[in-house]
């Protein structure tokens, strides 16, 4: 054995990347608890060039990223969508596209640390404040049980976690990259849809494992490229290579990785 | 179909693997003393393997690969990884490793790191005649954890102070995040802000052994204690988890860390647990909603009885 001072951790810790201010999910129900429809318009909490916003916003010690900038970003990745082919507020005529644009943007325009990548605080000040009309763009509710017919909307995609409407696509694209792991495989391959990366995503213990991950999602582009007959596929591998965990390290098998995947796959997926 | 099912196969007893010790620069794991926030902090360990155990217990032979594997996990950070591992020579009788390993954020050691040592085998060739030997690739025969620093507890309590931009100008700020992760300590799902202009502020800045610390530390606790019952109070998804993690508490065995009386963990459940005189959460809950005024004065009272 030989001792070696480097990083053990292949991760980017961030460290100088600018903080971005944060709020908590009682901010967000409250404000929640006003919004009655889609949002087209800059409502009055948000943040603008000069200000990040009314309300209780925590700001952490550092060096702020300026409101001026979260402006920049939030044009960027407007432009960016545009630029995709989806008008800001127009129906989505794919939402899987949209989410791997808005991926793709935020992946590159958007720069934290690791702290704040898993705050939900900064996350949820990002949806209400910075690109305020971007769940109801993305999501546009369910009929609700009243007799009027209202549109209710579900708070995760404004809160910070795995559902948020911002924080989920940047995750697929950061860890995947912003074609979701196609890259280099042949054109006919079809990108995962989002009940297959909810379930390969939503398993913390499969997601936070960046290699373990981008194996799965390799094997099921190999098993099973293109989406006929994919989603209960998946959700049994998923499932199994999740059981599989208290007993396999597969961070030890390395070449191996991908051929005992692929036979998990088949055991779990006779037919295929 | 093994996929879907519990594995059998035999693993080896812990006294195989005898880790001595891990050191965070010079200080002993778990960590009790403050780290910088920022930059990067060795890591050093020293274990001794007795591979002739390894093999006679999990009835493997030579020709199976057997590796020591350390894998890092901040749940907090949503960081998994394997970060070093090595082929155990199977010849000697026993390894010994000690070394340097390298170097770790500090941002994941201040948000609850846990070591993991793995033994686990690859290519795996079971004894002759021998039914239950590992048979298949990564089969792990043999997992220790080190809690090198347990996210929410004494030195890490997750305390932030910043700037409020607020009409309201709060001089706290308290998020219940339960939903983080269900095996980590109850006080490492909270979020505390703090007004860096207020007085709490500049008393928790204060020497630790000075009466203004010790008042803004104690106001702190309270305040917590308070503002966190009254959330849960309020949310039944959230009662319910909170009901079930104070009977687990209870049936902990002694010797378990959240046992440890200096823990923040230990102080919130026993506090919780004379706030309720024998009721359970539930009940006082149904008392909360119909007399929330009645259930605070009460809470307060009860801290300032407070044994612990």
């Amino acid at each position: 054995m030989t001792g070696q001072i480097e990083p053990l951790f292949t991760i980017d810790i961030g460290e100088k990347s600018l903080l971005i201010p944060a709020i908590t999910k009682e901010v967000v129900s409250r404000i929640f608890a006003k919004n009655e429809g889609p949002l087209t318009s800059r409502p009055d909490y948000a943040a603008n060039p000069t200000s990040y916003g009314k309300g209780p916003i925590a700001k952490p010690p550092g060096a702020l990223v300026s409101p001026e900038k979260l402006m920049k970003l939030r044009t960027d990745v407007i432009a960016d969508l545009e630029s995709a082919g989806f008008e800001l507020n127009a129906q989505i005529s794919s939402v899987t596209d949209w989410d791997r644009a808005l991926g793709e943007s935020l992946k590159k325009n958007l720069k934290m640390s690791l702290v704040q990548e898993n705050d939900q605080g900064v996350w949820a000040y990002l949806t209400l404040y910075v690109f305020w009309e971007f769940p109801t763009w993305r999501y546009h509710g369910r009929k609700g049980k009243g007799s009027d017919g209202e549109i209710i909307y579900s708070a995760k995609r404004w809160e910070g976690g795995n559902k948020n409407v911002l924080r989920k696509c940047w995750m697929r694209a950061s860890a995947l990259g912003p074609d979701l792991g196609t890259d280099g495989l042949s054109g006919t391959v079809e990108v995962l849809n989002e009940d297959e990366l909810v379930n390969v995503f939503e398993r913390t213990t499969l997601a936070r494992n960046r290699d373990l991950l981008r194996a799965i999602v390799q094997t099921i582009y190999i098993k099973r490229p293109t989406s006929d007959n994919r989603m209960f596929a998946v959700r049994r591998f998923a499932t199994a290579v999740l059981h599989r965990t208290p007993t396999t390290h597969f961070g030890i098998l390395h070449e191996k990785l991908l051929p005992t995947l692929s036979d998990i796959f088949d055991e779990v997926n006779p037919t295929s | 179909m093994r996929a879907l099912s519990a594995s059998s196969y035999l693993e080896v007893a812990s006294e195989a693997l005898q880790i001595s010790r891990v050191l965070i620069g010079d200080q002993q794991v778990p960590l009790k003393t403050e780290i910088p926030l920022g930059g990067l902090s060795d890591v050093s360990i020293s274990c001794h393997l007795d591979v002739n155990k390894i093999l006679e217990e999990s009835r493997l032979t030579k020709p199976s690969r057997i590796y020591l594997s350390i894998d890092g996990t901040c749940e907090y950070l949503g960081v998994r990884e394997t970060i070093k591992s090595w082929k155990v020579d199977l010849e000697q009788p026993t390894t010994i490793f000690e070394e340097t390993l390298g170097q770790i954020h500090n941002d994941l050691i201040n948000n609850g790191l846990v070591l993991t040592f793995l033994v686990c085998v690859v290519d795996p060739v079971a004894q002759r005649n021998e039914q239950l030997a590992c048979n298949f690739d990564g089969g792990i025969l043999l997992r220790e954890e080190v809690i090198v620093s347990e996210r929410g507890e004494g030195v890490l309590f997750p305390l932030q102070y910043c700037n409020f931009n607020s009409d309201e100008d709060p001089t706290w700020q308290i998020e219940l995040d339960i939903e983080s992760d269900l095996n980590a300590p109850a006080s490492s799902a909270l979020q505390v802000k703090i007004s860096d202009e207020s007085m709490l502020y500049k008393g928790l800045a204060a020497d630790r052994n000075a009466n203004e610390w010790q008042s803004a530390a104690a106001t702190l606790l309270h305040a917590i204690q308070t503002e966190c019952l009254i959330k849960v109070f309020e949310n039944d998804d959230v009662l319910a988890q909170l009901q079930e993690a104070t009977d687990n508490f209870q049936r902990l065995d002694s010797t378990h860390w959240a046992r440890n009386a200096n823990s923040i963990g230990f102080a919130l459940n026993n506090w919780m647990h004379y706030f309720c005189a024998g009721r359970s959460i539930i009940e006082v809950a149904a008392e909360f909603k119909s007399n929330p005024l009645g259930v605070i004065v009460d809470l307060r009272k009860s801290f300032l009885r407070r044994k612990w």
